[in-house]
């Protein structure tokens, strides 16, 4: 596979958009180290929490506990001892915003996650009733509540931690134009991966045998899912790192109902999970598009219709979808938007790029009759469609040709 | 080749282990489910079965569109609150529904395909559902989906002049009839909710904004909102006819038109015929927020400080003070006081469809020195100056 890597970066053009990619990846870790700063520091934060909690005080106490705090220290925070030092942290005004942050973290934990799923559990009962009581009750709207039901009456251990600012994480790392500049490293690379041979004339290697042209095959995109993987595996572990330095995302056993913007999801999933999940989403995803590029490749033996078909199989879909979700919020055709969105989710692999969306509420689609979280669906379907390409790749360029 | 396929598996699994965080047993949840759907079940047999759906009702809200009830219709027994999120308040009980029946919504302004977060202006109830616009698409949401009927591709100069970005955009709709009426910034068109056709759109007023609307099938009165004229618009002959200047409100009702005329500063109720002759004034300080009913009008001062709301017969005799209670209960030992606040304009909504009419007010809740606005809503049975405070909301 040496040899297959060599090829590849023997190019200037491969090494200046390899250098793009690195550049914007590197610009998504000064972003936040410069805006991390503006967060409470997730250590005095938890110490704060610890303390409440081993205090013995009732839930209501421990908020009540911390506002009154805040109002004692509200006149000196913003005025000129602002500086002075903190019971908490270095100053008074520091103090102020952690003890706002520290009402913020338990009235979630304490009050709004079990209301919130009291009332969707509550609301899924009162629609299976109302639907049973009906002369021709619906059996999917009963399969469908009954679900919820299943997903939301479970208990979410949250303890008192606090799970850092995760919103501003993936507002961050799901950001499309890393991704858009991705794809099309993607597509580069694999094009000139299974093109190169061919118009450097190497017929020698293609006209071996047919187990020589298959290992060969195996050998180019294995070094393709290589570099794309380790991509994306540096990018996921950047993000950790900067999401637990900057953003006090730390503490990866916590559920994922903690971090605010998946207060409703529904998988018994912790922030460890979501990571895993995001980032095997991201690989299947970009995988996809090394498979359909390598295909498009074989059957067109030219890299720039190969190219062209990757950029469009693998970007369009992607701004498609980017210009749904603009529409779902419009004024003017947010209904077929959000229909047109709805189905693409299910079955669309650039669905991955947005993963977050499958998280923040119940998101199961009915297929065939039955309840499908949407994620399963298009997990499987990129699956399928990377085997299917995989599988037909191998076949074509198996074939002996002259 | 053998040995990166274990160590990819091992690392998939080392992965994949933190997904399940599932802890706790079958038996616990947040909910006791068979003892809240014995309950449940309990309720439901008092209720009709029609009350499990969005709209039960019998009839189309006939209500002219005006700035101050743009987002609510009262139709049978139920209260419509179009806005963030849209509710169904029962006018008799007070019970409050979140306008949204997909299963395991968590209602957050921000979930794809929440229908309590939808936005449905200017639009109406219907027993085949809620009756809106957006953009320039005649909707219907009918309590599981939202569908469009119909998309307008045609505007005027005007139009284009007042909304470059989406000159076809359709705005407020009036029922009569069996037909809908769909009113664009100068032309409209109707639509035949039986057949679902569209008639040819109309121009009937490009040189202004149009701010209130009404219409007997006949006639199309409108005021206007920089120029504040009021005009009737003959539909069969096409022609619009000035009726008076200062005016800023209307309603069509039982054969007669009401409308606001500002005298002085101070507005003045108005009644005329139905081509708007013979205009009699019925009511000194009556502010746009009127509601004329088949038995009586509900109108609210606005020259005079204090504001005060008064119901009186429909030719404007026997004024009587409409008083808003407080409520007052008692939680954990801390008095909880809810209360309207003083000089709010108040929004008043009925419709003939509707059984009562509601006044909906802003107020707060006061619970051990702690004040929280919110939104009251206070139902009064036709023809009565008597109301009862029925909900609060957080608005």
């Amino acid at each position: 596979m040496r040899f297959e890597f060599k090829k590849l970066f023997a190019s200037v053009f491969m090494w200046i958009i390899f250098g793009i990619v690195l550049a914007y990846l590197g610009i998504y870790i000064v972003i936040p180290a410069n805006g991390g700063k503006a967060y409470p520091n997730s250590q005095h934060l938890n110490a704060l929490l610890n303390t409440l909690n081993e205090s013995g005080m009732t839930p209501d106490g421990q908020i009540e506990f911390c506002r009154a705090k805040q109002e004692e220290i509200q006149s000196a925070a913003f005025g000129e001892n602002r500086a002075d030092k903190g019971e908490y942290t270095n100053t008074v005004f520091g103090d102020y915003i952690l003890l706002d942050c520290a009402v913020d973290v338990l009235e979630q934990i304490y009050n709004e996650i079990p209301e919130n799923r009291t009332a969707i559990v509550k609301d899924a009962l009162r629609n299976i009733a109302e639907e049973n009581a009906k002369s021709e009750p619906d059996l999917g709207v009963i399969r469908m509540n009954s679900l919820a039901v299943k997903k939301y009456n479970r208990i979410v251990e949250c303890g008192v931690k606090y799970a850092g600012h995760f919103s501003a994480v993936y507002d961050v790392y799901d950001d499309a134009p890393w991704d858009f500049v991705m794809i099309f490293f993607t597509v580069i690379l694999t094009a000139r991966m299974f093109t190169l041979d061919i118009s450097r004339g190497s017929f020698k290697m293609i006209f071996s045998s047919k187990n020589g042209r298959i290992k060969l095959f195996s050998k180019q995109l294995s070094a393709c899912f290589f570099v794309v993987g380790g991509i994306i595996l540096l990018h996921t572990l950047s993000g950790i790192m900067v999401g637990a330095i900057c953003y006090g995302v730390n503490n990866f056993s916590l559920p994922i109902q903690m971090a605010a913007p998946f207060s409703a999801c529904p998988f018994a999933l912790n922030l460890g999970g979501y990571y895993a999940v995001r980032t095997l989403g991201k690989l299947l995803f970009y995988f996809s598009c090394v498979t359909f590029t390598a295909l498009a490749a074989i059957l067109s033996k030219r890299a720039l219709p190969t190219a062209a078909a990757g950029v469009i199989f693998c970007l369009a879909p992607a701004v498609l979808m980017s210009r749904l979700y603009t529409a779902s919020n419009s004024e003017y055709s947010a209904i077929t938007a959000r229909k047109a969105l709805n189905v693409l989710r299910c079955f669309v692999p650039q669905s991955f790029l947005n993963i977050k969306t499958f998280f923040e509420d119940f998101d199961y689609a009915e297929i065939f009759g039955f309840p499908m979280s949407r994620i399963i669906c298009v997990f499987c379907v990129t699956g399928i469609l990377i085997l299917a390409e995989i599988v037909i790749s191998a076949r074509i360029f198996g074939r002996e040709t002259r | 080749m053998k040995k990166s396929r274990i160590i990819s598996t091992v690392l998939c699994a080392v992965l994949l282990c933190g997904c399940n965080n599932e802890q706790n047993s079958v038996d616990s949840g947040y909910v006791d489910v068979s003892e809240f759907v014995s309950e449940y079940e309990n309720e439901l047999e008092n209720k009709d079965e029609t009350d499990s759906n969005m709209f039960p009702l019998a009839e189309y809200d006939d209500k002219a569109v005006a700035v101050m009830s743009l987002n609510y219709s009262a139709n049978g027994k139920y209260l419509y609150c179009m806005g963030a999120p849209n509710l169904r308040i029962d006018g008799d009980s007070g019970e409050v529904r979140i306008l949204c029946s997909k299963a395991g919504c968590a209602h957050k302004s921000d979930s794809l395909d929440c229908s309590a977060y939808q936005r449905m202006p200017g639009g109406l109830s219907a027993p085949e559902g809620y009756y809106y616009t957006l953009g320039n698409q005649l909707c219907l949401f009918d309590g599981e989906a939202h569908k469009v009927l119909f998309e307008n591709n045609f505007c005027t100069d005007f139009d284009k002049e007042m909304n470059e970005d989406n000159p076809c955009s359709l705005g407020e709709i009036v029922y009569c009839d069996g037909l809908l009426y769909i009113f664009g910034l100068s032309h409209y068109f109707t639509y035949d909710i039986s057949k679902g056709t569209t008639s040819e759109p109309a121009v009937f007023c490009d040189r202004d904004i149009i701010m209130s609307i009404d219409t007997n099938g006949e006639n199309i009165y409108y005021c206007t909102q920089l120029s504040n004229e009021l005009y009737v618009y003959n539909i069969a002959a096409k022609e619009s006819k000035k009726i008076c200047d200062n005016s800023t409100a209307l309603d069509y009702k039982n054969g007669a038109l009401y409308y606001v005329q500002y005298e002085n500063g101070v507005p003045m109720l108005y009644m005329a015929d139905e081509n708007g002759n013979s205009p009699k004034k019925i009511i000194e300080d009556c502010y746009v927020n009127f509601c004329v009913t088949d038995d009586c009008i509900y109108y609210q001062n606005y020259a005079d400080p204090a504001r005060e709301a008064f119901m009186c017969k429909i030719d404007g005799s026997d004024p009587q003070k409409i008083e808003f209670p407080q409520k007052v209960t008692t939680e954990n030992g801390v008095d909880i006081v809810s209360k309207k606040a003083d000089k709010d304009l108040l929004k008043i909504i009925s419709s003939s469809a509707a059984d009562k009419a509601y006044i909906i007010c802003s107020g707060s809740k006061t619970t051990g020195g702690v004040v929280t606005p919110e939104e009251m809503i206070f139902a009064f049975d036709k023809g009565s100056a008597e109301c009862k405070l029925i909900a609060e909301t957080e608005r």
